[in-house]
C-alpha cells in the first residue's frame, strides 16, 4: 500500500506538466497538530496530483464537478472528497492506527500485529537497546520496561548482569529468563564453576547473552506473562526474551560500518579519611590492622626513623629498600590514600568497531556483519575482548520454499579482578590499607637479619617489610598485576530454518540450532599471595563445554472460517538436548615459585592436585500448539498448550502439559466513534510454565567421600579410593515446580494514538518449587532435592506513552514505565531458612512467610515496642539470640522515564530510572568504619559536654577527640574507636544491623545525542546513504542515600542473594562517542 | 492438503511412544555411581568415618570436659567454657548415621555372602553406635535408616540407652559367630586390621567387655575380656597411610589447620598429673612417666614429631591396654584384689617394654614398675590417705584408665560412669569455670536431627543431664 502511494506520487511528480485546466481547487491539508506539508493530492482514477506546500497549501486543476479527491499522506488515512461545487477543500486527516501497528514477534517466532494479541510484553526499540559503542545488551534493558529489573553485577569489563522479570519465582536452578533468538533458546548462562566456587568471593563472570552482537539486533521484546511462554513449558518459568535479527533485505546492496570509543570511570568512591595513621588507640604501629593509630600531622615530618642494621626489604617495583621503623620513629607525615587509588584505578577505554553488509533480490538476501571490541576496565589490568561474525542467508529455493540459514561465531577473552570476601580481592586489600601506607612497593626481596634472601616477597600494610609468607591481605597491586583471572570463550550458534508454504493456508517450518561454547578459564595465584590456600601458590584450570541442540516442525494454519472469524492454527513439535562437560584441576602448594600460569600437573606435588569431571545432559521433548481466534476485530481468544515430556523427570511420570489461554477484547471497534479514544482493548490472561529439576538428581550417587568433624578432614581418595553412599538422598518422585499466573490487563490508545497506555495487573504462583530439604540424618541421609516450597508474586505494571510532538520536523514522545512486585515465600518445608549468601556475616535467604532475599543478621537488642535497650551508658547491646530480620532488598516500586526528541536530524533521548525502598547490606562501610579507614571516622570533633563511650569514660567538654556523637535515644554519647571495634566488626556479636540502610536510588542512566548526515548533496558527494554521529553517556549521576557504591551492585553476582556490598569492585560511569557509515 | 495431515501424522508416531521415551531417557549420573559392584569397596568409608567419630570433633570436647586439653580461641575456646551448642554434634552424628549405618545397609544388601565383611562391618557398628548411646543416652537404631528413605519416610524413634546396649551385645555375638564361621577374606580395605580374623574376634570381645562396663554389669564384662584383645599388636587403630591432611592422624590435621593455636594441652590437669615435677601427681618411686608426658604433649601449634599428634600415629580406637583394665577393674569388683593387681601389673609391665607408646627423646625416662599389694594398704604409695585396699586399687585402675585413654572418650564415659556409685575413685580434675558447678554429663542431640526428628526427646535434655544408664 505505502509503497503504491509512493508510486503514485513519484508518478504524479513526473506528469505534473500535464494539467486539465478547467477549475482550480485550493485548500489546506493539516493533521490535528497542524498543517502537513507534502501530503498528496491526486485525481481519483488519474495520475494527476499535486503535493502540498510546507504551510499545507494546495491548489489543484479539476477537470469537473466529478471530480473526486484522493488526499493521503504517509501514515494517515486517506481521505476521498467528491469536488462537487466546492473551490476549497480543507481537511484534518487522521493517523492511519494500522500504519502505526508494531509488530510484534511471538514466542515462537512469527510476527504478529500487536493489537492482534493478548499478551503482556515490553518491546524495545532495537536502537534504543544498545547505545552506540556498548556490547553488553542486557544492561540496556534497564529502566526501559515495566516488571523487568536488570542488575549489573560489578563495574568489572564484561561482567554479568541479572535479569528478573517479576519477581523471583524459584529457589534453585537458574532465575534468568529464558531468551529465545530467531524461535531457538539461546543460552544465557553464567556459571560461576568449580574455579570460583564460593559465590561470595571472586570475579564476575559474563553473561552469555552478551555475546550476541548488538548490531545483528532487529527487535528485542520481554514476554512476561506465563501465557506468552507457556509453549516453552519448562523452561519459561523467569519469563522468555524473544530476539530476532536482522536478515538481508531485498534491494541494492547495503553496507554499514560503526566505530566508537567509550571511557569508563570509576563511579563512586568509597570515601575513605586521610587524618590517621595505622596502628591503635592512638597510637602508630606499621603492623596493625587498623587505622586507629595516631593524628599523621602530629608527627615531625621527614624521613622516618628506620634500623638499617638488620633485615630489609628490596623492592623490585622502585629502588626503594625498606627497613624496619625504630620504635616513635614514624616521621613522615605523607598520606597515600589518593595516590594508592591511582595506582590501581584507571579511565577505562573501549573500542569497538562494527560493520554490516547486505544485499537481496527475490532470489534471496545475504546479510554479514562483524564487530570486534576491545576494552580495557577501570581496574588496571582488567580486559574484555570480543570478536564476532554472523552471517545470514536467505533462499527462495522455489515459489513455495523459503531456506534461511544463520551462523555466529564469537569469541570472547577477560582479565577480571578477583573481588568480594577474599583475602586477595582488589578492594579488601585496598580499603583496609592504612592512609599512610604507599602501596608502590608491593614485591620485592626479603633480606633477613641473617642474611638469608626471600626472592619475590609479597609487602602488603601489615607486613611492610615483607618478612612472612603471609601478607595476610593482599596489596591491591599485587591482585592486579601478579594474579590472573582470565576466561576466553569460543561460540559458535547455527540455526537453518526450511519455510514450506503449502497453499496461502498452511506453512510449515522446520527449524533448527546449534549452540556450542567452549569457556577455558584460569584462576592464578602465585606464592606468597594472601590467604592460607593460596600461600604457596594456587592454580585453577577450569574449562566448560556447552552444547545446546534444538528442534522445531511446525505448521501454520491460517483460514477466515466466516467473514468475521480468522483463525490461526500453530502445531509443533521440538527436540531440545542440553549437555554440558566441566573439567576442572585445581593445585596449590606449588613446588617453586612459579610466576605463571603453567599446567598444574607440572607446578604442585601430586598429592596437591586434584580434578573433577562433570557432566549433565538433559533432554526434552515437547508437543505444542496454539489456536488464535480472531471475530470481527474486537475479540481474540488464544488458547495454547505445551506438553512435555522431560529427561530429568522420574520416567514414569516425566510428562507434563502446560496450558496458556489469552483473551483480548478490543472494545473500542464496538463503537464507531470511540471519540478521543483511539483504540481500547481488555487482556486476561492465564497459563502455566515451569522449572524441572536439576539433572541426574534422581539417584543416590556414590561418592568418594570424605570425612570431617571440625577442620580435620580425611578423604577416601587419599586412601587409594572407595565409596560411600552421598548425604544427598536421589528422589524418584520429582516433579517440576509449576508457576500458574493470572493476570489482567487494559491497553489504551487516545488522540490518534498520540497517547498509549498499557496496565498489567498479575499474580502468580508457584507451587512445588525445588529445592534441597534438611532430612533427620538418623535416616541415613541428610538432605533431599525435592518439591517443597511455594512462592507467590503479585504485581502491578504501567507503561504509558505520549508522542506530544509531531511534525515533519519535530518528533517528541515521554515514555514511563511503573511497576511494584510484591514477593512472599508462602511455604518452606523443612522450616528454617534457606541461606543465598552463605559465609557472609549478613545473609539473604528465603523464609516462610517473607519476601524472598530479606536479610537477616543480628542486631541491637530491642524491646516488644521495637526501641533498643541501651546498656548503662546510653550504648545499645547485640541480640545474641539468633538472626533478625534488619532488611527488604526488594524494591517497593521500580519506574522508568524516557525523553526522546528529534528534530529533523538531530536525536535526543535521555532515560532515569528508579528504585524504591529496596535495602541494601553496607557492609564494606561497616567494616572500614571498624578498621578506622572511613571516611565516617576520621571526624575530629571538640566536645560542647561531657559524653561517655562505649566503655563508661567519661570524656568532658573541650576535649578534641577523634569520633562522633551519637544519639541512640538515651541521650548524646561519644562514638569513638571503642565503639567501633566494640560493635561494629565480623560475624556474631557485632551491630551487623547497622550496616543496613535504605538504598532507594534513581539513575540518570542513559543520555544520547546522535546526528544524522543524509541531505541529497551529501549523498551525492559521497557516494553514502548517510553518516550519523551518536555520543552518550550511562550512570551519569545516581542520587541515593548509600556512599560509596552503586547501590545496584551486588556481591553476589547473579543469583538470588540480594542487597550485599562486601569489598565489590565498583561500577563504572560511560561516556561514549560512535560515528556509523551507511552505504 | 492431505500430504500435510500424512507428514504430521508421521511425525506424531515417529516420535510418541517408545522413540520418545527412549530419546529421553538419560537420566542416570553419567559422574557417579549409582550402584557399586561389591561391598568392600564401602568398607574403607565407613571406618574412616568411624576413625572420626571416635577421634574426632567430639572427642576432643570430651578432652575439654576431662581436664586433658584446654579450649583457646574462638570455637575451642567457647565450646571449652561449657557453650557446647547442637550444631557441635552435626559432624559426628552424620558420620554415624550416613557414614556408617546406611552404608552398612548397603553392604549387607549388596554383598550377603562376603561374611568376614559382614563380620567387620557388624563390630564397626557396635563401635559407632555404642558411642553414640554412650555421649547421647538414647538414640535412633532400631527404627534408623530405613528402607525407601524418602520426603515422606517416618521420623526414626529413639531406643532406650540401654535397648541400644542390648542390641550390640546381640550384635557383636553375631559378629563374634560369622567370624568364626566365615570363609572369605578382607584385604586392604580394612584399615583397621588388614582382614585379620583374630584380631578382630578380640576386637570384638573387647568391646562387648567395654560395653557392660559403661551399662556397670562388671561380672558380664569379665566374660569377655578374657577373649579380648591380648597383645598390642591386637589393638584396633585407625592407621594414616601418609602426611597429606586427608590420609594422616586426626589430631595431625586439626592442630596443622587454620584451628592452629585454638587448643593445647599445655596448662591442662593431664599434663600436671602425669608431671614428674608435681609431688601431688601420679608418678612414685615404681612410676615415671616423663616420656608418656612427652609423647602425649599437644602444644597446638602444629604438630609434635613422633608424638600423639604426629601425621602418621596410628589413633588407638579399641586397644589391648583397655582390654587389660577392664579386666583388673571387673576382677576388683568381683572381689579379686589380687587379681586386679596382677593385670594391672601386666599392663604396666607393657608400659614398661617401651613398646606402648613413642619414645620421641632418647632421654625421655620412663618406669612402671608392678605394685604389690603393700603398695594399696594404708600408708603405701598409692594410699597415702588411707582408703580401703580395694577402693585404692581402683583408684590408681581408673587413673591409669583417665591416662591410658588420653584423646578417646575413656575419661569421660568413666567420670559419668562413676559419677553415682564411685564418686571417690573419679579422677578430680577442675571444673573449667567458676560459673559451671558440675561437669557435663552428656553431649547434645544435634541441631539437624533436632530440626527435622519429631521424636527427639522431650524436654531435650542439656548438657548436664546424665544419660540413663549413669543416673
Amino acid at each position: 500500500m505505502i509503497r503504491k502511494l509512493i508510486l503514485l506520487v513519484l508518478i504524479m511528480l513526473l506528469t505534473s506538466s500535464i494539467i486539465y485546466a478547467q477549475r482550480t481547487i485550493t485548500g489546506t491539508i493539516s493533521d490535528i497538530s497542524g498543517p502537513l506539508p507534502a501530503a498528496s493530492i491526486v485525481i481519483k482514477g488519474t495520475s494527476t496530483g499535486t503535493t502540498t506546500d510546507f504551510d499545507g497549501n494546495y491548489s489543484i486543476d479539476v477537470p469537473n464537478d466529478e471530480a473526486t479527491l484522493v488526499f493521503s499522506f504517509l501514515g494517515y488515512t486517506s481521505k476521498e472528497v467528491q469536488v462537487a461545487d466546492q473551490s476549497t477543500i480543507s481537511l484534518i486527516l487522521e493517523e492511519d492506527a494500522e500504519a502505526l501497528d508494531e509488530v510484534v514477534v511471538t514466542a515462537l517466532g512469527f510476527v504478529e500485529k500487536r493489537d492482534k494479541i493478548a499478551s503482556t510484553y515490553s518491546k524495545i526499540e532495537a536502537d534504543k537497546l544498545v547505545q552506540p559503542v556498548e556490547n553488553k545488551i542486557i544492561d540496556g534493558i534497564a529502566g526501559k520496561a515495566a516488571g523487568v529489573s536488570i542488575n549489573a553485577t560489578s563495574g568489572d569489563p564484561g561482567a554479568g548482569s541479572n535479569i528478573q522479570i517479576r519477581g523471583t519465582s524459584s529457589l534453585g536452578g537458574s532465575s534468568q529468563p529464558l531468551i529465545v533468538v530467531d524461535g531457538i533458546p539461546l543460552n544465557n548462562d553464567n556459571i560461576s564453576g568449580s574455579g570460583d566456587s564460593d559465590p561470595s568471593a571472586g570475579v564476575s563472570q559474563q553473561s552469555r547473552l552478551n555475546d550476541l552482537n548488538p548490531d545483528d539486533i532487529e527487535s528485542f521484546q520481554v514476554f512476561k506473562g506465563a501465557s506468552a511462554g507457556a509453549l516453552y513449558g519448562s523452561r519459561a518459568l523467569n519469563g522468555v526474551i524473544v530476539i530476532t535479527t536482522k536478515k538481508g533485505k531485498v534491494g541494492k546492496f547495503r553496507a554499514t560500518f560503526s566505530s566508537g570509543i567509550s571511557i569508563d570511570e570509576i563511579a563512586y568512591k568509597h570515601p575513605l579519611q586521610k587524618t590517621f595513621g595505622q596502628g591503635t588507640n592512638g597510637s602508630y604501629s606499621p603492623t596493625s590492622a587498623f587505622s586507629w593509630g595516631d593524628r599523621i600531622s602530629d608527627r615531625s615530618g621527614g624521613a622516618d626513623d628506620v634500623d638499617t642494621s638488620g633485615q630489609f626489604f628490596e623492592s623490585l617495583v622502585t629502588d626503594n629498600v625498606i627497613y624496619p621503623i625504630n620504635s616513635g620513629g614514624k616521621n613522615s607525615t605523607n598520606v597515600f590514600t589518593e595516590d594508592n587509588f591511582d595506582k590501581v584505578f584507571q579511565n577505562g577505554v573501549t573500542y569497538d568497531n562494527r560493520f554490516t553488509i547486505s544485499s537481496g533480490n527475490e532470489k534471496g538476501t545475504f546479510f554479514l556483519s562483524g564487530g570486534h571490541v576491545s576494552q580495557e576496565g577501570i581496574v588496571k589490568s582488567s580486559f574484555y575482548k570480543k570478536t564476532n561474525f554472523t552471517v545470514n542467508v536467505s533462499q527462495n529455493l522455489t515459489n513455495k520454499l523459503t531456506a534461511n540459514i544463520k551462523g555466529n561465531y564469537i569469541h570472547t577473552g577477560s582479565n577480571r579482578t578477583q573481588q568480594g570476601s577474599n583475602t586477595a580481592g582488589l578492594y579488601l586489600g585496598l580499603l583496609r590499607t592504612a592512609p599512610d601506607f604507599d602501596i608502590t612497593d608491593y614485591k620485592g626481596n626479603y633480606h633477613s637479619s641473617s642474611g638469608a634472601v626471600t626472592p619475590f616477597r609479597h609487602r602488603s600494610y601489615r607486613r611492610y617489610l615483607g618478612n612472612s609468607d603471609n601478607a595476610i591481605y593482599n596489596n591491591p597491586l599485587w591482585t592486579i598485576n601478579e594474579q590472573e583471572s582470565s576466561a576466553n570463550v569460543n561460540r559458535l550458534i547455527g540455526t537453518g530454518e526450511l519455510n514450506y508454504k503449502w497453499n496461502d493456508h498452511i506453512t510449515t517450518i522446520l527449524r533448527g540450532g546449534v549452540d556450542f561454547y567452549a569457556d577455558s578459564r584460569v584462576y592464578f595465584f602465585p606464592w606468597y599471595t594472601a590467604g592460607s590456600a593460596r600461600r604457596f601458590g594456587l592454580i585453577d584450570d577450569e574449562t566448560i563445554n556447552n552444547q545446546e541442540f534444538n528442534g522445531d516442525l511446525l505448521t501454520n494454519f491460517q483460514y477466515e472460517l466466516t467473514e468475521k472469524l480468522n483463525t490461526n492454527v500453530v502445531l509443533g513439535f521440538g527436540l531440545n538436548d542440553r549437555r554440558r562437560k566441566r573439567n576442572y584441576t585445581t593445585a596449590d602448594n606449588f613446588i617453586a615459585n612459579f610466576r605463571s600460569p603453567l599446567d598444574p600437573a607440572e607446578i604442585a606435588p601430586k598429592e596437591n592436585i586434584s580434578s573433577e569431571t562433570t557432566r549433565t545432559l538433559r533432554r526434552n521433548i515437547r508437543f505444542y500448539g496454539t489456536a488464535n481466534f480472531d471475530y470481527a476485530d474486537q475479540f481474540i481468544l488464544t488458547v495454547g498448550g505445551a506438553f512435555e515430556k522431560h529427561s530429568s523427570l522420574p520416567k514414569d511420570n516425566n510428562g507434563f502439559f502446560y496450558p496458556s489461554a489469552e483473551f483480548g477484547w478490543t472494545f473500542s471497534n464496538a463503537f464507531e466513534n470511540s471519540g478521543e479514544l483511539s483504540f481500547g482493548k481488555l487482556r486476561l490472561a492465564y497459563g502455566q510454565v515451569a522449572n524441572v529439576p536439576i539433572a541426574h538428581r534422581e539417584q543416590t550417587v556414590f561418592e568418594v567421600g570424605s570425612f570431617s568433624t571440625f577442620s580435620d578432614g580425611i578423604a577416601l581418595e587419599d586412601f587409594g579410593g572407595g565409596f560411600q553412599f552421598n548425604e544427598a538422598l536421589g528422589n524418584a518422585n520429582l516433579r517440576p515446580e509449576i508457576k500458574t499466573e493470572y493476570e489482567i490487563g487494559l491497553d489504551l490508545r487516545f488522540f490518534n494514538n498520540r497517547v498509549s497506555l498499557s496496565t498489567t495487573y498479575y499474580t502468580n504462583k508457584t507451587e512445588d518449587v525445588l529445592l534441597t530439604i534438611a532430612i533427620p540424618p538418623s535416616l541415613g541421609f541428610d538432605e533431599i532435592y525435592g518439591n517443597g516450597a511455594t512462592i507467590e508474586n503479585k504485581g502491578f505494571e504501567v507503561e504509558l506513552k505520549y508522542n506530544f510532538l509531531k511534525n515533519e520536523d519535530w518528533n517528541a514522545s515521554i515514555s514511563a514505565n511503573f511497576s511494584t512486585n510484591k514477593n512472599e515465600v508462602t511455604k518452606l518445608e523443612g522450616g528454617g531458612v534457606i541461606n543465598f549468601t552463605s559465609g557472609s556475616s549478613i545473609i539473604s535467604v528465603a523464609k516462610e512467610g517473607e519476601p524472598l532475599g530479606i536479610l537477616m543478621t543480628q542486631g541491637a537488642l530491642r524491646d516488644d515496642s521495637g526501641n533498643m535497650i541501651l546498656d548503662a551508658n546510653g550504648f545499645p547491646q547485640v541480640d545474641t539470640r539468633g538472626d533478625l530480620i534488619v532488611g527488604d532488598p526488594n524494591p517497593d516500586w521500580r519506574g522508568g522515564l524516557q525523553f526522546d526528541l528529534s528534530y529533523k536530524n538531530i536525536s535526543l533521548s535521555a532515560l532515569f530510572d528508579t528504585s524504591q525502598g529496596n535495602d541494601m547490606a553496607q557492609r564494606t562501610r561497616f567494616i572500614t568504619s571498624y578498621f578506622g579507614t572511613h571516611a565516617d571516622v576520621g571526624n575530629t570533633i571538640t566536645l560542647t559536654e561531657d559524653l561517655v563511650n562505649h566503655d563508661g569514660d567519661i570524656i568532658s567538654a573541650g576535649t578534641s577527640v577523634r569520633g562522633n556523637v551519637g544519639n541512640f535515644g538515651d541521650g548524646n554519647v561519644l562514638l569513638d574507636e571503642n565503639y567501633y571495634r566494640t560493635l561494629y566488626g565480623f560475624g556474631d556479636g557485632k551491630l551487623n544491623e547497622f550496616a543496613v540502610e535504605d538504598a532507594s536510588w534513581t539513575r540518570f542512566r542513559e543520555l544520547s545525542l546522535s546526528y544524522k548526515i543524509n541531505s541529497e548533496g551529501f549523498k551525492n558527494a559521497t557516494g553514502f546513504e548517510s553518516i550519523e554521529f551518536t555520543a552518550s553517556g550511562r550512570n551519569l549521576v545516581i542520587w541515593t542515600d548509600v556512599v560509596g557504591i552503586d547501590p545496584d551492585i551486588n556481591q553476589f553476582g547473579v543469583g538470588r542473594g540480594k542487597g550485599l556490598d562486601y569489598f565489590s569492585n565498583p561500577g563504572a560511569r560511560t561516556y561514549a562517542f560512535g560515528i556509523k557509515f551507511n552505504y | 492438503m492431505k500430504t500435510v495431515y500424512k507428514i504430521l501424522l508421521s511425525f506424531v508416531f515417529l516420535f510418541s511412544a517408545t522413540a520418545c521415551d527412549d530419546y529421553i531417557d538419560v537420566n542416570d549420573n553419567p559422574n557417579q555411581l549409582t550402584e557399586v559392584p561389591s561391598g568392600d569397596l564401602l568398607l574403607r568409608g565407613t571406618l574412616l568415618a568411624n576413625a572420626q567419630v571416635q577421634q574426632g570433633h567430639l572427642s576432643r570436647v570430651s578432652m575439654y570436659y576431662t581436664g586433658g586439653l584446654i579450649g583457646l580461641n574462638l570455637v575451642q575456646q567457647t565450646i571449652y567454657n561449657y557453650d557446647y551448642t547442637p550444631g557441635d554434634t552435626n559432624g559426628t552424628w552424620g558420620h554415624i548415621y550416613n557414614g556408617i549405618l546406611v552404608q552398612n545397609k548397603e553392604i549387607r544388601r549388596i554383598s550377603p555372602n562376603l561374611d568376614m565383611l559382614l563380620a567387620i562391618i557388624d563390630v564397626n557398628e557396635a563401635l559407632a553406635v555404642g558411642t553414640a548411646a554412650s555421649l547421647f543416652g538414647d538414640v535412633p537404631y532400631s527404627t534408623a535408616v530405613p528402607d525407601g528413605a524418602g520426603l515422606d519416610s517416618p521420623d526414626p524413634t529413639f531406643d532406650a540407652q540401654a535397648d541400644v546396649y542390648a542390641s550390640l551385645q546381640t550384635l557383636l555375638d553375631q559378629a563374634i559367630t560369622s567370624i568364626d564361621n566365615s570363609t572369605t577374606a578382607v584385604g586392604s580395605e580394612d584399615n583397621y586390621f588388614n582382614g585379620n580374623k583374630i584380631n578382630w574376634r578380640a576386637a570384638a570381645n573387647t568391646l562387648k567387655a567395654r560395653y557392660y562396663v559403661q551399662t556397670k554389669q562388671y561380672a558380664q564384662a569379665l566374660t569377655y575380656v578374657v577373649d579380648g584383645i591380648n597383645s598390642a599388636s591386637g589393638t584396633m587403630s585407625y592407621n594414616p597411610i601418609g602426611e597429606v591432611d586427608g590420609n594422616s592422624n586426626i589430631l595431625f590435621n586439626f592442630v596443622n589447620s587454620s584451628r592452629a593455636g585454638d587448643m593445647t594441652g599445655e596448662g591442662a590437669f593431664y599434663r600436671e598429673l602425669i608431671d614428674p615435677a608435681n609431688t601431688n601427681g601420679r608418678n612414685n618411686a615404681k612410676t615415671d612417666e616423663t616420656a608418656r608426658r612427652q609423647y602425649t604433649y599437644i602444644d597446638g601449634d602444629g604438630e609434635q614429631t613422633d608424638g600423639i599428634d604426629d601425621a602418621a600415629m596410628p589413633m588407638k580406637l579399641v586397644s589391648f591396654e583397655e582390654n587389660l583394665l577392664i579386666w583388673a577393674e571387673c576382677l576388683l569388683r568381683t572381689n579379686d584384689t589380687q587379681g586386679a593387681i596382677d593385670k594391672l601389673n601386666e599392663l604396666r609391665a607393657h608400659l614398661n617394654s617401651g613398646n606402648a607408646f613413642n619414645i620421641i627423646n632418647a632421654t625421655d625416662t620412663y618406669k612402671y614398675e608392678a605394685y604389690v599389694l603393700a603398695d594399696f594398704e594404708n600408708g603405701g604409695m598409692e594410699n597415702t590417705d588411707g582408703i580401703a585396699v580395694e577402693r585404692a586399687v581402683l583408684r590408681e585402675i581408673i587413673e591409669e584408665r583417665y591416662v591410658t585413654g588420653f584423646s578417646t572418650f575413656m575419661p569421660f564415659n568413666d567420670v559419668r560412669r562413676l559419677k553415682a556409685s564411685d564418686s571417690d575413685v573419679i579422677v578430680p580434675f577442675p571444673l573449667n569455670n567458676s560459673t559451671t558447678t558440675v561437669n557435663p554429663q552428656r553431649l547434645l542431640y544435634p541441631q539437624d536431627e533436632i530440626n527435622g526428628n519429631s521424636n527427639i526427646p522431650s524436654p531435650i535434655p542439656d548438657l548436664f543431664t546424665s544419660t540413663p544408664v549413669n543416673q
